[in-house]
């Protein structure tokens, strides 16, 4: 006889309630979600009494549709429930391993291919299409199951009842909470794409919620499998603590020719200036001199870590900390490099010339593509990027871009484009256009993020959208126009690596007088 | 008992231990291949352990379980297609009906008899198209049993079967039960010593997690006798041999049950004792009397024991 089988079929029957509402709720998510990240066109087309409530509907079925699942999975489970020595079917010729395999059959039918199927919907109503997106589904998914299914199954084979299951989750829910909090004062201002210890975090967990199951199933030892989830707790809190910024920036950072050279402009007209960043630190900004930038690369400061010499030989040393924005390519010249320090160091000797050690995170990149068009008022598919909706103002201007990608953040695109003080239909000839710019999308995505909708919004800023007086004063906003040339241009990563410089003489600037009441 | 004899069940030291509780304490069992084979003792005494133990529903802090040949804590799902379980306190699964329960066990066991099942379904009076959940407990303990017996079991472990049943489901389960293939071991454990004494062919006594004896239930019945002496001469002085169980003495009778009786020979032995008796009489007793004299000599030899314990200085 076929085990498997005859156990899903016996299971599919059983729970035929359980699954009818989970594939409901899995439906109607992926019918009523695209509501939150389609434009306007698309919902208009849709003639739906109340779209915005719809979207919220869609977003309920988000957090409702994984409920379902946990109620589904538990039941599933727990008809052969693993724990006590009364069950009846533990008296049957059960195979373990036919069992198991059931049970994994089940969750693929019922909850994994659904997942995917809604995916594939959401991701076609969103304009792509799901046939080359396979392997980012593919790994999405494989992300759903590690974090959500995973854990829900291994906690359901240690538990004895759906009620013990719903405890168990809560103190897991507050074990969690609290490694996040040790974890964010272990790693105090670290921050940078994909850092390596969440994949070996990732590692552990698996690892040992795989392990919990298949033994729980091979051996019904509850209490050696209880034990292989706390240990699996207890190394996960350990690999935490553990994760050293300056390890892992050695790993992923590795010493070699810097791709930029950066000096210290102390004549710089630029203005620098001081604030309090809270903390205790305060921010400092430091003018350089960019060079050695190679054409069509692109040069990212990922983290920093500062140290800061007085003349008598005392020191700070900050944590690595992000910076945002610090991108440069062959036309950057001169900067402002934002950097912190301690308040009571600065306080201290801010009068003093210091000298600056600065080490940096640096990531590499390279121009693979750049995609000019003419801007049309309706939707606009970037290959690379994503698909992106002209947000169409009254008289046919366009006020924005609203873009859109599959599975993940695309790859770092900078997206030009020209605006027009005067409304489209007002233009003349001779109005001379006005350039803008915004970065969007990640140097290094993953194949996919984790999430339950397969369709991601692009958070796009252009400069220069809003017009301003000599004082900074706001005129009025800008428009785009149809016709005018929008372009995408795509980098990708050609590697990381560490770069070290010392910036000698530098002169704290003075902070003002209400921030240094603040500060003391 | 013969050597050549097959064991279905065979335990070796088998001890279980929760805590710091013995629940049992190197138990040696042999269950003989085509016995009905019942295990009986007071409540707490450990028969469902020792089952659980069997059945590899519990592991054993010591020792070992043989069933069918093999260690019970190696005994996979394979391993289950030769053995029928049913226990008083199982969970069950309520959502199913009978029909299907049945249609569902069907396929684990590839030497289901479809027509002993229906047999037993129409012996038991079953109504297929009824949930578990809404029968009574002694139609559940028939259905659990119809699961249990409809693929001829090398060997049937039933956990107190009749604890709570009317007499009716009682013998409806009996005859059930004998009317399994010879070739089925049935090893039961059971409060109820009247109806045992009906069907079993050995039996087994546990009291606090020690077994106190094993043995076929025709040499059980002929062992143990209900002796009343009628006394014409001096009372009884000196130490009692440790066979004798439960001795009460007034100044004309002495009764006592006698635990190794063999004939004339536990006759000679008595009159040797009473020399002047003017009658004696030896009484077979009923297994319930037995047991209950068994248990009260072994509360009896407890008790001198830790009060001798107590006295001895430390």
């Amino acid at each position: 006889m076929n085990q498997v089988g005859h156990i899903f079929a016996k299971d599919a029957r059983h729970l035929r309630w359980e699954i009818a509402i989970s594939l409901a709720l899995t439906a109607g998510f992926a019918w009523f979600y695209p509501y939150n990240f389609m434009p306007h066109t698309w919902i208009d087309q849709r003639h739906a009494a109340y779209p915005e409530m719809l979207g919220i509907f869609g977003g309920m079925l988000i957090a409702l549709a994984p409920v379902a699942w946990w109620v589904l999975m538990t039941r599933l489970i727990h008809t052969e429930n693993l724990v006590g020595d009364r069950q009846w079917w533990v008296t049957k010729p059960y195979e373990w391993g036919d069992l198991l395999v059931a049970k994994l059959l089940s969750v693929a039918t019922f909850v994994v291919a659904p997942l995917f199927l809604a995916e594939s919907v959401m991701l076609a109503i969103g304009g792509f299409k799901p046939f080359e997106y396979l392997p980012s589904l593919g790994f999405n998914l494989l992300l759903t199951v590690c974090l959500v299914l995973l854990p829900l199954m291994a906690i359901a084979v240690v538990s004895s009842s759906f009620a013990r299951m719903t405890l168990t989750i809560l103190g897991i829910a507050v074990a969690v909470v609290v490694l996040v909090m040790v974890a964010v004062q272990v790693a105090h201002g670290y921050a940078f794409a994909a850092p390596m210890g969440l994949w070996i975090d990732l590692v552990i967990v698996v690892s040992g919620l795989v392990a919990a199951i298949v033994w729980q199933y091979a051996q019904r030892r509850v209490w050696i499998a209880r034990g292989l989830l706390g240990f699996t707790v207890v190394l996960l809190g350990v690999a935490v603590c553990l994760a050293s910024t300056s390890v892992e920036i050695g790993m992923q950072y590795p010493r070699r020719d810097a791709p930029l050279h950066l000096t210290y402009d102390a004549g710089s007209p630029e203005k620098t200036f001081t604030q309090d960043t809270g903390a205790h630190r305060v921010g400092l900004t430091v003018p350089v001199v960019v060079s050695g930038i190679a054409q069509d690369a692109l040069v990212n400061l990922d983290s920093v870590q500062v140290t800061a010499v007085a003349p008598d030989g005392s020191h700070w040393t900050s944590e690595w900390e992000s910076l945002w924005g610090a991108r440069y390519d062959a036309s950057s010249k001169s900067e402002l490099l934002p950097i912190q320090v301690s308040d009571e160091f600065y306080s201290k000797e801010k009068s003093e010339p210091l000298t600056l050690q600065l080490r940096f995170a640096v990531s590499r990149m390279h121009r693979v593509g750049r995609t000019s068009i003419s801007l049309p008022t309706g939707e606009i598919v970037v290959p690379g990027f994503g698909i992106c909706t002209p947000d169409v103002l009254l008289h046919g201007d366009i006020g924005n871009l609203n873009c859109r990608a599959a599975l993940r953040q695309p790859d770092l695109t900078l997206i030009g484009v020209q605006w027009s003080d005067q409304e489209c239909m007002y233009r003349t000839p001779d109005s001379a256009p006005v350039s803008g710019d915004g970065w969007a999308g990640e140097a290094s995505p993953a194949l996919a993020e984790f999430g339950l909708s397969p369709v991601f919004g692009i958070n796009l800023s252009l400069s220069n959208g809003t017009r301003l007086d000599s004082h900074g004063g706001n005129q009025g906003t800008r428009y785009l126009c149809p016709g005018t040339p929008v372009t995408f241009t795509r980098y990708a990563l050609v590697g990381r690596s560490e770069y070290d410089v010392t910036f000698a003489d530098y002169h704290a600037p003075t902070m003002p007088f209400a921030m240094t009441l603040q500060l003391h | 008992m013969n050597a050549t004899i097959q064991t279905t069940i065979r335990t070796e030291g088998l001890t279980k231990r929760f805590g710091k509780n013995d629940a049992l304490s190197g138990v040696q069992l042999s269950v003989p291949e085509g016995s009905i084979f019942a295990l009986v003792g007071p409540n707490g005494a450990g028969k469902t352990t020792l089952i659980k133990l069997a059945m590899n529903l519990l592991r054993p802090t010591a020792g070992t379980a043989w069933v069918l040949g093999k260690a019970s804590e190696t005994m996979t799902g394979r391993d289950l297609n030769r053995i029928g379980y049913v226990s008083e306190n199982q969970e069950y699964p309520e959502w199913m009906t009978v029909g299907a329960m049945l249609e569902y066990l069907r396929p684990f066991y590839p030497q289901w008899d479809v027509a002993l099942e229906r047999q037993l379904v129409a012996g038991f009076d079953l109504p297929l198209d009824r949930k578990l959940k809404q029968l009574s407990r002694g139609m559940k303990m028939k259905a659990a049993m119809a699961g249990a017996l409809a693929f001829r079991p090398a060997l049937l472990v039933l956990d107190e079967p009749f604890s709570g049943l009317d007499p009716l489901v009682r013998d409806e389960l009996i005859e059930g039960l004998l009317d399994c293939s010879p070739e089925t071991t049935v090893f039961l454990s059971s409060h109820d010593l009247s109806e045992i004494e009906s069907f079993s062919s050995h039996i087994a006594y546990l009291e606090q997690g020690r077994l106190l004896f094993s043995e076929e239930m025709a040499v059980l019945s002929e062992r143990f006798r209900e002796v009343t002496v009628t006394l014409g001469g001096p009372r009884l002085e000196g130490k009692l041999p440790g066979t004798w169980l439960g001795v009460e003495a007034t100044d004309a009778v002495v009764k006592f049950v006698h635990s190794d009786c063999h004939g004339e020979a536990t006759v000679a032995e008595i009159r040797q004792w009473f020399p002047d008796a003017k009658a004696l009489s030896l009484q077979p007793m009923p297994l319930r009397s037995i047991f209950l004299a068994v248990a009260r000599s072994e509360r009896a030899g407890r008790a001198q024991r830790g009060a001798a314990q107590e006295r001895r200085p430390a």
